[in-house]
């Protein structure tokens, strides 16, 4: 009797151990399962913290580079308003003498003060002698004039010759004029142009010259041009000059934004690519909208030709003196640094391309070029723009041309997509094979589910509870305590068993989410694929637009005012 | 009136080149760089557009002697300078899918085809996107540039 109660007693409270046991063992393989699961976003979080980082690095330095470029900046401008900054009151002076010549409301000795102590005040600066002589000249003083001229032609001989030939264009002195004008000309060498030789074609396109001075003009500007064409390369070199020209103006927008997950899916030698692309073909548009901006409109020509010449004036004396030239390059490298948001490479890269626009010398094309492409930098007016545009015209068809097929030629063909989350690598073109793509991802996450389920098996701690259970029993003759333990042992290593069945549901109902999700992840990967090509297509359609604008450019005239009351006409 | 310096003179210029085209490209020689990239930059004339045209067709593919031919008749219409230079042509297949595009190779002295995803010999491969491109009609691949015809017979020039 007391033998059977404690036989019922223990096998009930194995029973519920045992029992227990199981449930907790559903419940550890349920846990599991969610590790894998957290494992799995866990890995997708790194990957994202990892591009998170190094986004906020890459913006770090742009923040830095930025700031650095303004500190920058501001001491180029302190170093310029130290060390030039007296040459200020100088230029303003130059307008000043002539205005106040014009009216006559101030003294002749003022006048002549005046321009005494601006000669005390900036030594080896041409304009002060400059305007020594212009007053002794409108004070009828021609010993003062000849000799201040003398000194002013010593210091900077071009500059001065310029001058005085508009100084005497605003006095209606027409011969003079043609004389100074001659001595720059002949100083002149279309292969090595001083950079202010820019304000001249200003003048002359401005119709700031009478007629007989213009013919002359225009005639040694052919001259230059004949000499420049002869030489071996010619075309070949203003191509080149007009592609690097034209990259100038190449957009460096991120695209990140606009293709998120593409640009997650792509390695980033693709992903470079394709922004590459993206920015370059925008180069169409927005050259076609920078040339029809430039040819819009009617340029309204100041009122008074003394208006026209002061302003040719104040240009000659503020913005081409070589001796600042190196400080204004710096600052010109600092301000491309803060326009491109502080990518270095970018800006120096486009420094590079511009680079010849500040440089001192330059030939007649690229003045011609500059003046198209950077009138701020080179302070070229609108009519020289059209000018030199008209005059470039065949060049920028040429090198558009070659860019566009450059562009073309870089175009992103085959791309490699990954699915971190799957381990999945398939490759695309446009996105035309979405079908395919699709099998080929199913096929891989149910080989992973395959792989997963075939992994689910009893493990050698279940084999060892089975064999002591089974052994225990058969070695002690049936003794009753071993029959017990054994039966336990049996009955847990049967419960691992009967859970593999869950832990196998669990997991292929894991890798079925996971296939919903990355189909989904791909869908939307490859829309963003199509989206990208259709833009893409779309910009580079749009080059048509520039050889369009040129074709109808050439059947144009432009008519350019001139303050002789003639017209001019420039055929484009 | 009087013209300012115009555009004319650069046209004309070009315009003169472009005049004298056919001497320069049917076979003359050119001895300088500049001079080689001048007459490649020549629109090609419609004789060699034909050419090009019939490379997917006609008994060139089986017949060698009819390969040959097709092949002096495209030399001829190119600068002789630029021979020695010239890998191959490429251009797209119309021979429809999987095919894409098709090379005329000038060593290999065959025409091939080639399906999407199909590799080409490295030196052409440069020029299959191009190919590809509805702009160009053939892709003149050198040893130093390409050179995309366009079905005008315009050329640009993409240097290595």
């Amino acid at each position: 009797m007391a033998e059977r109660i404690i036989q019922t007693a223990d096998l009930s409270n194995i029973n519920r151990s045992l029992s227990a046991l199981g449930n907790s063992l559903d419940q550890i393989s349920g846990q599991i399962d969610v590790v894998d699961q957290n494992l799995n976003a866990t890995q997708q979080d790194l990957v994202n913290l990892w591009q998170e980082f190094r986004d906020f690095v890459a913006a770090d330095v742009r923040a830095k580079e930025i700031s650095l470029a303004e500190t920058r900046q501001v001491k180029i401008r302190q170093e310029l308003d130290t060390s030039y900054g007296h040459y200020g009151q100088v230029r303003r002076i130059a307008t000043g003498i002539l205005q106040a010549a014009d009216i006559k409301i101030v003294r002749q000795e003022t006048m002549q003060n005046a321009t005494e102590e601006l000669m005390l005040l900036t030594p080896k600066y041409w304009l002060a002698p400059a305007l020594v002589a212009l007053g002794a000249w409108l004070n009828d003083n021609k010993d003062l004039a000849q000799k201040a001229l003398s000194e002013a032609l010593k210091r900077d001989d071009e500059k001065t010759t310029l001058f005085f030939a508009l100084v005497s264009r605003r006095a209606q002195r027409l011969a003079a004029c043609q004389t100074w004008l001659d001595r720059y000309l002949g100083q002149q060498d279309p292969f090595n142009l001083d950079r202010q030789t820019v304000v001249l074609v200003d003048a002359l396109v401005n119709g700031v010259f009478g007629a007989s001075v213009r013919m002359q003009c225009s005639s040694r500007i052919e001259q230059w041009v004949t000499e420049l064409e002869a030489q071996a390369g010619f075309v070949e070199e203003q191509r080149s000059q007009w592609e690097d020209a034209i990259k100038t103006k190449y957009p460096n927008q991120d695209f990140s934004k606009n293709y998120p997950r593409l640009y997650k899916a792509v390695p980033s030698s693709d992903w470079q690519q394709i922004s590459e692309s993206l920015n370059h073909t925008q180069i169409h548009s927005i050259l076609h909208k920078y040339f029809s901006d430039i040819f819009e409109g009617e340029i309204k020509p100041s009122p008074s030709l003394n208006d026209e010449v002061d302003l040719l004036l104040d240009k000659l004396v503020q913005n081409f003196d070589d001796e600042e030239l190196p400080l204004r390059q710096q600052e010109h490298l600092c301000q491309l640094i803060i326009d491109e948001m502080g990518d270095r490479s970018v800006a120096e890269e486009k420094y590079r391309l511009e680079e010849k626009t500040l440089s001192d010398m330059v030939s007649f094309t690229q003045l011609l070029t500059n003046a198209a492409m950077h009138p701020q930098l080179s302070h070229a007016s609108v009519a020289t723009q059209r000018y030199a545009i008209a005059l470039s015209k065949q060049w920028i068809v040429d090198a558009h041309q070659d860019l566009t097929a450059s562009i073309r030629a870089e175009f992103p063909q085959k791309l490699t997509l990954n699915l971190a989350e799957c381990n999945w690598t398939g490759e695309t073109n446009n996105g035309s094979n979405e079908a395919l793509l699709l099998q080929d991802l199913e096929r891989h996450i149910e080989a992973q589910k395959q792989q997963a389920i075939a992994n689910v098996k009893l493990q050698m701690p279940t084999y060892i509870k089975a064999v002591i259970g089974g052994a225990l029993i058969l070695l002690t003759g049936f003794a009753v305590w071993a029959i017990v333990i054994g039966a336990a042992l049996l009955w847990w290593a049967f419960m691992d068993y009967k859970n593999l069945d869950n832990q196998k549901k669990n997991v292929a109902q894991h890798y079925e989410y996971l296939k919903e999700q990355s189909a989904n992840e791909l869908k939307a990967i490859l829309a963003e694929v199509v989206d990208m090509r259709k833009q893409l297509m779309h910009q580079d359609s749009e080059s048509s637009l520039v050889s369009d604008f040129f074709n109808e450019l050439s059947s144009k005239e432009y008519l350019m005012s001139a303050h002789d009351k003639g017209r001019n006409l420039m055929a484009g | 009136m009087r013209k300012l310096l115009t555009a004319e003179s650069a046209k004309k210029q070009d315009t003169d080149l472009r005049l004298s085209s056919n001497s320069i490209l049917t076979g003359t020689k050119v001895s300088s760089p500049v001079e080689l990239e001048r007459a490649l930059r020549m629109p090609r004339s419609k004789k060699y557009l034909e050419y090009i045209k019939i490379l997917d067709t006609g008994t060139h593919h089986s017949n060698k002697t009819s390969l040959q031919e097709l092949k002096e008749n495209i030399q001829k219409e190119l600068p002789e300078a630029a021979m020695g230079l010239l890998i191959g042509i490429v251009s797209k297949c119309y021979l429809g899918a999987p095919y894409e595009v098709h090379t005329l190779d000038f060593f290999g002295q065959i025409i091939e085809h080639y399906k999407v995803g199909e590799s080409m010999k490295s030196e052409l491969e440069r020029a299959r996107t191009l190919a590809k491109h509805h702009n160009y009609m053939c892709i003149e691949v050198y040893s130093d540039r390409m050179v995309a015809i366009s079905d005008d017979g315009t050329a640009a020039i993409i240097n290595k």
